[in-house]
């Protein structure tokens, strides 16, 4: 989902990048101030460990693979500002390494995968985690907040390229999310899985992570961004009111006259064939989507930690 | 050790590595920049511009076959959004825009990356006042992928030669066990690394 | 004369209450090189932490993450308990004198990819002299020399992980001599070295005249290098001697689970 040069226009890749440099800069703010000087090099240790195991294949039916995101993993296993740092460490690596992800659009990536992905998942798995008790809970919690974390990211990206101008949101929005609410199964499984494994080996390395910071404050700075990414780039579409990003752009002086390709007037029913009233459409699938991934996330659970062993726990 | 390919390009000689790096950033960057200005249709300043990179990419003695088969890759991610463009009016030229201009910035950043050792982008990052600790883990991160390629790959031989049949029902939880250890060993080895940095004097 | 190290009476229990150091005591003069050899487990690692003040941890809470020394699980090391003294170079080792403490004594881990952990050769080697306040020249300067002692000239550019194993290790004993310590202490220097590379190693060592402590496998390693040598035993120091003296004693060695070294067979046959 790294999204690539030339899909962002300006405006939306400044934006992008002011949500980006903000959540990264109290993440970093977050760890200065409450990481232990022992955890410091794990900070690297994890971001390598993203990459490797994003290089994991596991292979799907015919021929293809998914990968892990890991955003939500390294969430749940060293915490939410933890987990920005290193998952944007990760996306400037393979911007800057392997021309994976555009440089102008490094700042939609972080926001969606590391921000909205990331802390916006974590916060589905503290609550969900907390509101489910024990092991059972966490793997539930885990599993599900994976799933989220991939469908919020792609909404994000399909929201950022139509803001851009460069597709229309009618049709990316449901090929986006839908596309990702499959893929989003196997990054919850994988997920999933994974924590039962080092929860397996190393209980305690489980344990340390969903203890980890929950502090006020930066809990409200990451929610006003992702209250705001959301605002920018999801709610416009959905009530058709008029692009307030654009108009921002225009007054800053922003808007490319020429540059814009495309659609010369909001075109007025944002309605892909097939679908009638899109917006009651839109939510009752994707009400459908996040219910069916909350029971498989259940049913992994329940497969992964036996009933009377999650009652010995915690 | 195999993964040497991941870094290998970018350190070899030629006029354009040895340019210095933070010239070598701002000028892809203004080069993507320039190029997203670019209104479709207006195929000119596409065309110089794919001059302007070929010529640099023959002059940094990349190997063809490798820009290709690097392009190749990322351009899948470039057409599956692409595509998407074309249910509009107007759609296959702005499609095919799309394309050419989505394909330039990727050259460009290849080049970057395959022209300058991340190493001394990362002290371009320090001179620019990039937060330490981010600094600190792109650097640990750059310093330990290989190594942790590496793990992986050792700890797949060892799967590979024990699994017997060609079944893959255990497959996803051998491979999260996989990335399981892999995790553990990765906290374990930062444990010993901040040995290491307190051992030289860090503080 | 005072010793290089001082290490008396030292007992240690990790915080889960298993005790890995009973009673040790020995020293190493200036300029001497002390072989410390044992069967695994035995404490020689722990023992080497020790020297660095990097054991015990003070009150952190995490775990301490050798599990490649330990086949058991995870220690908790809440309260490890250390008792007895180290010093070195007659200062003694507490949490004042910590820094001091690791500027003298230059350890080298077991695995070089821990200890080389910048990216590149130059920023690894560098990295002692700036912590200790040095101006970019002196540091510059240091580095130089290191490197050009262990006959890496000219790497300082090269990221570690295009080095081979030797040149790692090279590396990593470049870093430490740029710290310029009072006295080596290296865990396992000769795993992993083909034969060249552990040739290249013993002349290196000889050629550096500081005081070392080195912990090894490696039987022949100490049998070239060190004048003395001191054996531990599930945490005891159970022999101490001339090289000669205590490897070649068969029952001796064979009661603590070593072997007595090949090269020592040709020397004196039965």
């Amino acid at each position: 989902m790294h999204i690539p040069d030339g899909f962002l226009d300006a405006k939306t890749a400044i934006a992008t990048g002011a949500l980006a440099a903000s959540g990264l800069g109290v993440a970093l703010r977050q760890a200065r101030q409450h990481l232990p000087a022992q955890r410091v090099p794990l900070l690297g240790l994890a971001a390598a460990f993203v990459f490797a195991a994003q290089m994991i294949n596991f292979p799907v039916l015919g021929g293809t693979s998914g990968h892990l995101i890991g955003a939500v993993l390294v969430g749940v296993l060293l915490g939410p500002s933890v987990s920005l740092i290193v998952i944007s460490s990760v996306l400037i690596i393979q911007c800057l390494m392997f021309a994976d992800g555009g440089i102008t659009a490094l700042g939609a990536n972080i926001f969606n995968m590391g921000i909205l992905g990331g802390i916006g998942g974590w916060a589905v798995f503290y609550l969900v985690s907390r509101a489910v008790k024990g092991m059972f809970g966490c793997v539930l919690a885990a599993a599900f907040a994976g799933w989220c974390s991939t469908v919020l990211a792609a909404v994000a990206c399909a929201g950022e390229l139509a803001a851009s101008h460069t597709v229309v949101w009618s049709v990316v929005f449901p090929a986006m999310a839908g596309v990702h609410m499959f893929i989003g199964l196997g990054e919850g499984l994988i997920t999933g899985l994974v924590l039962v494994a080092v929860g397996r080996t190393r209980p305690e390395l489980l344990a340390r992570g969903t203890a980890s910071e929950t502090s006020f404050r930066p809990v409200m700075v990451y929610g006003s961004l992702i209250a705001l990414g959301i605002a920018l780039f999801a709610s416009p579409f959905a009530s058709q009111w008029p692009d307030g990003l654009d108009k921002a752009a225009e007054v800053l002086g922003f808007k490319e006259k020429a540059a814009a390709p495309i659609v010369a007037a909001p075109v007025p029913d944002y309605e892909m064939p097939g679908i009638d009233g899109s917006t009651l459409a839109t939510s009752l699938g994707g009400a459908a989507g996040t219910i069916v991934a909350f029971g498989l996330a259940w049913v992994l659970a329940s497969v992964l930690v036996p009933k009377s062993k999650s009652k010995m726990e915690h | 050790m195999q993964h040497d390919f991941l870094d290998h390009y970018s350190r070899m000689q030629s006029p354009v590595h040895r340019l210095p790096a933070p010239l070598k950033l701002i000028a892809a960057l203004a080069i993507v920049v320039s190029l997203l200005w670019v209104p479709v249709g207006e195929w000119v300043w596409l065309e110089a511009a794919a001059v302007l990179l070929l010529a640099v990419i023959g002059l940094a003695g990349l190997p063809w076959g490798f820009v290709i088969r690097r392009l190749l890759f990322l351009e899948s991610f470039v057409v599956g959004v692409a595509v998407m463009a074309l249910f509009q009016p107007d759609g296959w030229r702005i499609f095919l825009f799309l394309i050419g201009k989505c394909t330039l910035c990727l050259m460009a950043m290849v080049l970057l990356a395959n022209t300058t050792p991340f190493t001394e982008l990362l002290r371009v990052l320090k001179a620019a006042h990039v937060p330490g600790l981010l600094v600190t883990t792109l650097s640990l991160m750059y310093r330990y992928i290989f190594v942790l390629l590496d793990e992986g790959q050792r700890m797949r031989r060892a799967r590979l030669s024990r699994t017997f049949t060609r079944r893959q029902s255990r497959s996803w939880r051998m491979r999260a066990a996989m990335v399981g250890q892999l995790f553990i060993r990765s906290s374990e080895r930062a444990e010993r690394i901040y040995g290491a940095m307190c051992a030289r004097g860090w503080r | 004369m005072s010793a290089a190290i001082e290490i008396h009476d030292v007992h240690f229990r990790y915080g889960d209450g298993i005790p890995a150091l009973r009673g040790v005591s020995f020293s190493v003069g200036e300029g001497e090189c002390v072989g410390l050899i044992g069967p695994n487990g035995a404490g020689k690692s722990t023992l080497l932490l020790h020297l660095n003040g990097l054991l015990p941890h003070d009150r952190d809470h995490s775990h301490h993450g050798h599990a490649h020394h330990h086949a058991r699980g995870s220690h908790h090391h809440h309260d490890d308990e250390l008792h007895g003294s180290v010093s070195v170079g007659g200062v003694q080792i507490s949490p004042d004198t910590l820094h001091e403490v690791r500027r003298k004594v230059g350890l080298l881990f077991q695995d070089p990819n821990d200890q080389l952990f910048c990216p590149t050769v130059f920023e690894d080697v560098a990295f002692g002299p700036q912590q200790f306040g040095l101006s970019d020249a002196e540091v510059r300067d240091r580095v130089t020399r290191a490197l050009f002692q262990v006959g890496l000239a000219g790497f300082e550019q090269r990221a570690p992980h295009h080095l081979s194993v030797g040149e790692k290790r090279r590396a990593c004993l470049a870093s430490v001599l740029a710290c310029d310590p009072a006295i080596l202490v290296l865990d396992e220097p000769s795993s992993s070295l083909d034969p060249a590379g552990r040739r290249e190693l013993i002349s290196l060592l000889r050629a550096i005249p500081l005081a070392k402590l080195i912990a090894t496998h490696d039987l022949d390693f100490v049998v070239e290098l060190c004048s003395r040598v001191v054996v531990l035993d599930r945490g005891a120091l159970v022999a101490e001697g001339r090289t000669v003296d205590v490897l070649s004693n068969e029952e001796l060695m064979l009661r603590h689970k070593l072997e007595r070294p090949h090269v020592l067979q040709r020397l004196h046959p039965h």
